[in-house]
């Protein structure tokens, strides 16, 4: 978190400089795919007292949303972001009489910087072309959610509810390549492929008996991402 | 271009908190019978049911059971059986219990049968054991002991060879009386007479045909708590055609 605070403040500083051309602000949707290995094999391994128990969701890849707020200066961009994904999985049966079902919710927020490099400019009639790389980095806030349910519909008091919730931090590096398409000189699509390494992941651990006593969220896997950059001139 | 921030601040917003991954279901559809009752039958061994009383009626001490059939596709996880205040517990589709004429006074009683059952097909809640089918049926019985007694009669037979069987009852039992009854037994048959009078004192048997038997008298009170008694039993050989030697009335 001061890493990013640091890097907003050297952005600003970087504005009043004059060297800034124009402030970015950047929304972009995506799909990413998980690791999740360690969160599998508990799910794998989830004791049921219900026989006919089968893993329904196995931490798929999901929606991804991003922030950006960036400075770009000639063929240099880098900002702050913020991204948010979530998956889950769960291992359960339900029937006419009630269910029994263990789930796992993760949720991760990624707070960090990015830097990214443009590697041509081609404009085309009013519209501009531009293919770029970028570096992205920082930290991953995990929060993950246990619920383990059993409900009768027969008899509600027979069943159960237990809860826990977990939290820990990641440490990643995310390459992309992406392309700009300039509609207008306010607002640009955006379309980026990416890889996200979770190089660095914090074991979480629980007190819960049935639980493993450690495990880590892994948010590895690609992205793909499309959205609309608005640009804020800075210079006239 | 400020609004224009806000809505997009406001939007993403919305995004981030409706994007949440929704889960799957492992649903399984067992199909749910359609029964209107769990039992088909009940019946119960060492005492019957008497279709002009409209219930059952116990007379003797002994062994005894209740055995439930049910419908297809449920199993009986136990099944309770009430008497009165006394219950007994079984946790298959028999029950076996004991009748002690001695601890359950003579009456009305509701004899019950609640039975607690699942279905075999695998359910959660069935897995669990919190499967519950309960059902439970309801019967009047009635406890009727009797007395028995050791008392030798005294008996003779007349000039027809018809037996005739005396019987001595205290005066004051007058008041609570209700009737007799003269039974007579003779190859695990039994004929049972009844006489309301109180002063009847002896009985002529005209049916009597010389193959011997056993006659015995009870006594019966308008209270039914009150345990008719036997007044003793008068014993005849086929041989016998005069009277009883031991209590041959005086001439």
């Amino acid at each position: 978190m001061k890493r990013t605070i640091l890097f907003i403040c050297l952005m600003l500083a970087f504005v009043r400089t004059g060297q800034a051309q124009s402030l970015t602000i950047e929304y972009n949707i995506g799909h990413g795919t998980y690791q999740m290995s360690d969160m599998k094999d508990i799910l794998k391994n989830q004791m049921l007292p219900v026989t006919n128990a089968l893993v329904t969701d196995e931490f798929p890849g999901y929606v991804t949303q991003d922030t950006r707020v960036g400075i770009e200066w000639r063929r240099h961009h880098a900002g702050a972001l913020f991204n948010y994904m979530n998956t889950a999985g769960k291992k359960g049966v339900t029937d006419y009489s009630g269910s029994c079902n263990y789930e796992l919710r993760n949720k991760g927020y990624k707070l960090g910087a990015f830097y990214r490099f443009r590697l041509v400019k081609e404009e085309i009639s009013i519209f501009t072309f531009e293919p770029y790389v970028q570096l992205s980095t920082g930290v991953v806030l995990n929060r993950v959610h246990e619920s383990n349910r059993l409900f009768v519909e027969s008899d509600p008091a027979a069943g159960y509810e237990e809860e826990d919730r977990f939290s820990g931090k990641n440490f990643f590096v995310e390459p992309a390549f992406g392309i700009k398409f300039g509609l207008c000189r306010h607002v640009a699509l955006n379309v980026n492929i990416a890889y996200e390494w979770d190089a660095v992941k914090q074991k979480h651990s629980s007190g819960h008996t049935e639980f493993p006593s450690d495990f880590k969220v892994d948010w590895s896997g690609y992205r793909a991402q499309a959205g609309l950059i608005f640009y804020l001139n800075l210079k006239k | 271009m400020n609004k224009s921030v806000v809505y997009l601040f406001v939007s993403v917003l919305f995004l981030f908190t409706s994007c949440e991954y929704r889960l799957g279901e492992n649903f399984v559809d067992l199909g749910r019978l359609q029964v209107d009752s769990v039992l088909t039958d009940v019946q119960f061994y060492g005492f019957a049911y008497h279709q002009d009383e409209k219930a059952y009626v116990a007379e003797n001490s002994g062994a005894a059971s209740c055995e439930l059939f049910i419908s297809a596709g449920f199993e009986v996880e136990r099944m309770i059986v009430r008497l009165g205040e006394m219950e007994w517990e079984s946790t298959g589709k028999r029950c076996d219990f004991m009748l002690d004429m001695d601890r359950i006074p003579n009456g009305s009683y509701e004899l019950s049968c609640e039975v607690f059952a699942r279905m075999n097909n695998g359910t959660v809640a069935g897995q669990v054991g919190a499967e519950q089918y309960v059902e439970k049926r309801s019967w009047p019985l009635k406890i009727n002991a009797r007395t028995g007694s050791d008392k030798n009669l005294r008996y003779r037979m007349d000039e027809n060879g018809h037996p005739e069987i005396f019987w001595d009852v205290d005066e004051s039992l007058r008041d609570g009386f209700d009737h007799f009854t003269i039974e007579y037994s003779y190859d695990n048959v039994v004929y049972i007479r009844r006489s309301n009078r109180f002063d009847q004192r002896s009985f002529v048997d005209e049916t009597y045909a010389g193959a011997g038997g056993t006659y015995e008298v009870y006594i019966y009170f308008k209270d039914e708590t009150i345990r008719p008694y036997s007044l003793g039993k008068a014993v005849l050989d086929v041989s016998d055609n005069t009277s009883n030697p031991e209590n041959n009335p005086k001439k």
